[in-house]
C-alpha cells in the first residue's frame, strides 16, 4: 500500500472501521512511514479536543416555548420564524455556523423526551387532511379542487353582495375585484373550522384563485405541516404556506382574516392586500 | 458574547427540530432506530437554517493568538479553539465530524442519517479531519 491508498483510508482506520485485512495493510505502512503516522497522530489529538465539547443542556426556556407553540396547534397563528420586511422575497435572520453542533448536541441529548411528549400531543387533525386533498387538487385543477370542497361540506352559492344575510358582514369581493379578475362563484361554506365566505377568481390568463374571508378564528390546521413562513406584504403579516408550484397566504384584514389559494408568488399578495387597503370600488365583473 | 449568540440560536434551530418532530412523527418508521431519525431531522434543520443564511459569520477568539511564546496562547481554551475552527469548515463536514467524534456514531449511523453511502463517510471525515487541522494551524494551534 502506498502513501495515497492509506490517506484515503485513514479516518476508516483510525475509527476501526475497516475490514482485518485491509487495517492490517494500512497498519504495516503506517509502521514505516513517518508522514502517515504524524497524520494518525494528528487525528488523535483532534480528538482528545474534540473531547472537551460538552453537550448544552436544554433551558427551561426552550421546553416553555417548544409547549407553548405545541398549544397553539397552528405556526401560523404564531410564527416561529422571525418576520422579515420584504416586499417580494422570502428572508430570514442570518445564522452562525456554530449553531448547527449545538442543535445536535441540544436535540438529540432530550431525544427521550421528544418520544415521550408526542403521544400526549397527537396533533393529527381529520379536517387537515380533508383540507389537504382540496389544496392538492387546487393546484391541479381548481374545479375539481372546488367540487371536492362543495361535496365535503355544507354551502350555499350566493351573491356577494347578499352575504350579510348569511354570515353578518360584507364581504371583500362585494366591493369588485381588482381589474385583472373576474368573479366566477362566491359560496358561503360551513367548514369544521369555521363558515368562510370562498370566492373564484379567474385571471386574465385563465387560472384561477381561491378567496376565503372568514370571522376571527385563524386558519387552524388549514396547512397542516407544510412549509411555511411569516413575511410581511405591505403592511400585513402574513402566513405564507408552500403548496405545488403556488403558495397559500392568509392575513387579517381588519376583524376577519383573508387566506388566499392558488397564489402565484409574493407579489401577487402584495397586489391584492393593497388592493382591499386602499377599498377600490371597480366595476365587478 | 459570541457563543451566546450561537447558542441562542441553537435554542431556535432546536425549538424548530421538535416542532418539526411533532409534526412528523407520522413518518417515522421503524425501520431506522427512532435516535437515528432524530438526528437526521436535527441535522436537516441545522443544515436548512444554515443554508438561508447569505453567508457564514466567523466566530471571532476572545484572544487572539500571536505566536507559541506568547504566555496568553497557553491561556486560550483549546475548547474555544475547535469551536472556532469548526464554524470554518462546511456545514456538511462539521456534521459529519461532530456525529462521529461527540455522538460517537458508527459509520453505518452516519451513513443513515446523513443519507449518503456508507463508503463516503471515511473519506469526507478525512477532509473533515485535515480541514479542522488547517484552520486550528492558522489560529496558531501546533498539535
Amino acid at each position: 500500500m502506498n502513501c495515497s491508498e492509506v490517506q484515503e483510508l485513514l479516518s476508516a482506520y483510525y475509527d476501526g472501521e475497516l475490514a482485518d485485512d485491509q487495517r492490517d495493510r494500512v497498519s504495516a505502512h503506517i509502521g514505516t512511514c513517518t508522514k502517515c503516522a504524524g497524520e494518525l497522530t494528528g487525528f488523535e489529538k483532534l480528538s482528545r479536543m474534540a473531547s472537551v465539547l460538552s453537550e448544552p443542556v436544554p433551558t427551561q426556556q426552550i421546553w416553555s416555548q417548544i409547549n407553548q407553540k405545541l398549544d397553539e396547534q397552528s405556526i401560523c397563528e404564531n410564527p416561529i420564524l422571525k418576520p422579515v420586511h420584504n416586499d417580494h422575497r422570502l428572508s430570514f435572520s442570518v445564522p452562525k455556523l456554530f449553531v448547527l453542533a449545538a442543535t445536535i448536541l441540544t436535540a438529540v441529548g432530550i431525544s427521550w423526551f421528544t418520544y415521550q411528549s408526542w403521544f400526549t400531543h397527537g396533533n393529527h387533525d381529520h379536517f387537515t387532511v380533508e383540507f389537504g386533498h382540496y389544496l392538492d387538487e387546487f393546484v391541479r385543477d381548481p374545479d375539481v379542487a372546488q367540487q371536492i370542497l362543495l361535496e365535503k361540506y355544507e354551502n350555499k352559492l350566493i351573491d356577494p353582495n347578499r352575504a350579510v344575510e348569511q354570515v353578518g358582514y360584507r364581504p371583500s369581493v362585494a366591493n369588485g375585484l381588482p381589474a385583472e379578475y373576474t368573479l366566477e362563484s362566491t359560496h358561503v361554506i360551513k367548514m369544521p373550522c369555521c363558515t368562510c365566505v370562498q370566492s373564484i377568481c379567474k385571471r386574465n390568463d385563465g387560472s384561477k384563485l381561491a378567496i376565503f374571508e372568514h370571522d376571527d378564528k385563524e386558519t387552524k390546521e388549514w396547512f397542516g405541516d407544510r412549509p411555511n413562513i411569516s413575511v410581511y406584504c405591505k403592511d400585513k403579516q402574513c402566513c405564507l404556506v408552500e403548496l405545488d408550484k403556488q403558495i397559500a397566504a392568509s392575513w387579517k384584514q381588519g376583524s376577519r382574516h383573508i387566506t388566499l389559494i392558488g397564489v402565484q408568488d409574493v407579489a401577487e399578495v402584495n397586489e391584492i392586500i393593497s388592493w382591499l387597503n386602499e377599498k377600490k370600488q371597480p366595476v365587478l365583473n | 458574547m459570541v457563543r451566546t449568540v450561537g447558542l441562542q440560536d441553537a435554542g431556535d434551530v432546536t425549538q424548530q427540530v421538535f416542532l418539526q418532530l411533532f409534526r412528523k412523527i407520522d413518518q417515522f418508521e421503524s425501520q431506522s432506530k427512532f435516535e437515528t431519525w432524530l438526528y437526521r431531522l436535527a441535522i436537516n434543520e441545522g443544515l436548512q437554517h444554515l443554508r438561508k443564511g447569505r453567508r457564514w459569520n466567523f466566530q471571532n477568539l476572545s484572544h487572539e493568538p500571536m505566536s507559541q511564546h506568547n504566555p496568553e496562547f497557553e491561556r486560550i481554551d483549546h475548547k474555544e479553539l475547535l469551536e472556532v475552527a469548526l464554524s470554518r469548515i462546511e456545514p456538511e463536514l462539521l456534521s459529519i465530524f461532530v456525529l462521529r467524534e461527540v455522538q460517537g456514531l458508527s459509520y453505518r449511523e452516519i451513513a443513515e442519517v446523513m443519507e449518503i453511502p456508507e463508503g463516503t463517510v471515511g473519506s469526507r471525515l478525512n477532509r473533515a479531519r485535515r480541514e479542522l487541522q488547517q484552520q486550528l494551524a492558522d489560529l496558531g494551534w501546533e498539535p
